[in-house]
């Protein structure tokens, strides 16, 4: 926390991941374009696009496992090359499918992982194997696993050296309802507990709504919107929106005459209006009877993924 | 970069290539040991040694090298283990030198059956037959054959062997960095042994060319490396080693370069 010159307190934001104009290009297919996201410690981040949106290309960049064509990317607070290496060791990754070996089993692998992050707790490898429920597999090998249990180890793996940012594309691939559940309360656990940060992307929207905190949508390499949980409740719910040339008058009309004060004045002085949904004509009269002339009147707001496709272009991309 | 030495030879040992290769050239070394005493002793005719030259170390490691240099790196893509060392702050470069390791150590454990069949055969006393296909383990068991076995002559060959391995790795270090670039076990596989097989063909017809000869010489190419003897003076095994070793770190330097900003997906 810093102080101004008027003596006010001004807040540091911390940033576990920030990225700034970050571009990646095959030959002259843009995979992400001026991508720029902050994302704050503690909070489920849900990345929200379709196939081929620059989702996983996002991933993939942060991880170091592909670079960006241009842009930068700070991690912890550090942007410089060398210091991003070191910085990676604090993340922990799931990206597309998981990193196993077949031939060896979930131990070995877990083994194999922790060596390689340089972490010497052998313990670890039971209690995270016993975390994502996969205790008893013996002398199985990890080639012969369902897809659930495979993503169950992947996430195991990620989580190797309590990670402070995890990155998980998709994870839910392939789990049953059950194991569904699991993992989202995972997640869940994992955040509040470690207050740890995590990127979770996913094509199942209800399944991301009840995991993530704030919503990163992605469509053809643009972030076309980045909100909180709360502001998607509110995009989400239906309304109907007013547009109108007196919006003070038209507060009036709605409070006296139609006795409700379920509505919200946005900043392009437009109404939402969270009443009346089934009774528009008693709103219109209403308004007409007053005088007030409409620019715009509609019913909005809907299911998760209308909202989605709204947010993408609408019925071009559904 | 020690963790990742550490993990690769974790995965050495639960590899069943590894495994599978090892016990190949275990049964080679001892069928290329019997068959020369058998020709010596007259048991089996010397028409046979055109056969059994698919037994000899320069044929063998040839080929299981070029397909475990495949398995090494191409597997780690295929599982994304390098993916995980890279996620996980590892440097590119570190992942490169812990790979050529590895695989010198690979070649080395290779040829080691070579060397134990072969003493165990000069131990025994028994006679073998001048080489029918060019190997230094042959070599060795028709010079000693008949003399009497001492603690340096056993060195000597020891030193031999591992100047012989050095020289195998080094030739076949390039398969690294066409496993790094092409990312496929069989197309590796081809490549080293088909290059193995064509370029001392290949070298052999340039050896008139006079700088390119002498060029040749400073490389685990020249002729003089492959072939080690108990005759192979003390400067030609440094030669050998010390040009293989220069060898295999541009190798390294050509693969890092090439891995240094590559797509790994």
């Amino acid at each position: 926390m810093l102080d101004n010159s008027a003596g006010e307190e001004i807040v540091m934001k911390e940033y576990v991941l920030r990225t700034n104009s970050l571009t990646k290009s095959y030959h002259r297919f843009q995979a992400l374009q001026e991508v720029t996201i902050a994302l704050e410690p503690g909070k489920i981040y849900g990345l929200i696009g379709q196939n081929g949106a620059g989702k996983t290309t996002l991933m993939r960049v942060i991880t170091g496992l592909s670079f960006p064509t241009s842009g930068d990317i700070e991690l912890f607070g550090h942007s410089d090359q060398k210091d991003l290496k070191g910085e990676l060791k604090r993340i922990g990754s799931l990206i597309e499918y998981p990193s196993f070996n077949g031939n060896m089993t979930a131990k070995e692998n877990m083994k194999l992982h922790r060596i390689i992050k340089g972490i010497p707790n052998s313990n670890l490898d039971d209690e995270l194997l016993e975390l994502v429920g996969l205790t008893n597999t013996g002398s199985k090998k990890t080639k012969d696993y369902s897809l659930g249990m495979k993503q169950r180890l992947g996430i195991a793996i990620a989580l190797l050296g309590s990670p402070e940012l995890l990155i998980l594309d998709e994870p839910v691939n392939g789990l049953d309802p059950l194991g569904v559940v699991e993992v989202r309360n995972l997640i869940k656990k994992m955040c509040e507990e470690r207050h740890m940060t995590i990127l979770i992307s996913s094509h199942n929207l209800p399944e991301l709504y009840q995991t993530a905190t704030d919503y990163i949508i992605i469509d053809r390499g643009r972030i076309k919107k980045t909100l909180t949980q709360e502001e998607l409740e509110e995009c989400c719910q239906r309304h109907i929106k007013i547009e109108c040339n007196e919006p003070v008058k038209l507060v009036s009309v709605l409070e006296t005459q139609l006795n409700t004060t379920k509505y919200k004045v946005m900043g392009d002085k437009s109404v939402k209006l969270y009443d009346y949904l089934e009774q528009r004509e008693l709103v219109t009269q209403a308004i007409f009877e007053n005088g007030i002339l409409l620019s715009g009147f509609s019913v909005e707001g809907d299911t998760l993924e209308n909202y989605f496709i709204s947010v993408i272009g609408g019925g071009q991309n559904a | 970069m020690l963790n990742l030495i550490q993990a690769e030879f974790f995965k050495l040992k639960k590899s069943t290539a590894f495994k599978v290769c090892f016990l190949l050239t275990f049964i080679s070394a001892t069928a290329l040991v019997v068959i020369s005493n058998f020709i010596a002793e007259g048991r089996l005719s010397i028409s046979i040694s055109g056969n059994a030259s698919g037994l000899t170390e320069i044929c063998i490691i040839s080929l299981l090298g070029s397909l475990m240099a495949g398995i090494l790196v191409s597997s780690d893509f295929d599982t994304k283990t390098i993916h995980s060392s890279i996620a996980s702050g590892n440097g590119r470069r570190a992942v490169v030198i812990s790979k050529m390791i590895i695989y010198v150590t690979v070649i080395a454990l290779l040829i080691l059956p070579y060397v134990i069949v072969t003493i165990i055969g000069l131990c025994s006393g028994a006679e073998f037959n001048k080489p029918f296909v060019p190997s230094v383990f042959t070599g060795f068991l028709y010079d000693v054959s008949g003399r009497h076995i001492t603690f340096v002559l056993i060195a000597k060959i020891l030193v031999l062997s591992v100047t012989a391995m050095l020289v195998h790795a080094a030739r076949l270090s390039l398969c690294i960095l066409v496993a790094f670039k092409i990312r496929k076990s069989v197309a590796v596989l081809a490549f080293g042994f088909i290059f193995n097989g064509l370029i001392d063909l290949l070298l052999g017809l340039l050896v008139d060319v006079p700088i390119l000869s002498d060029l040749i010489n400073f490389t685990p190419f020249s002729k003089d490396f492959l072939l080690v003897s108990l005759d192979t003076s003390a400067g030609i095994l440094w030669k050998a080693a010390i040009s293989s070793v220069i060898f295999l770190i541009l190798i390294i330097e050509l693969t890092f370069r090439s891995f240094q900003n590559a797509e790994i997906k």
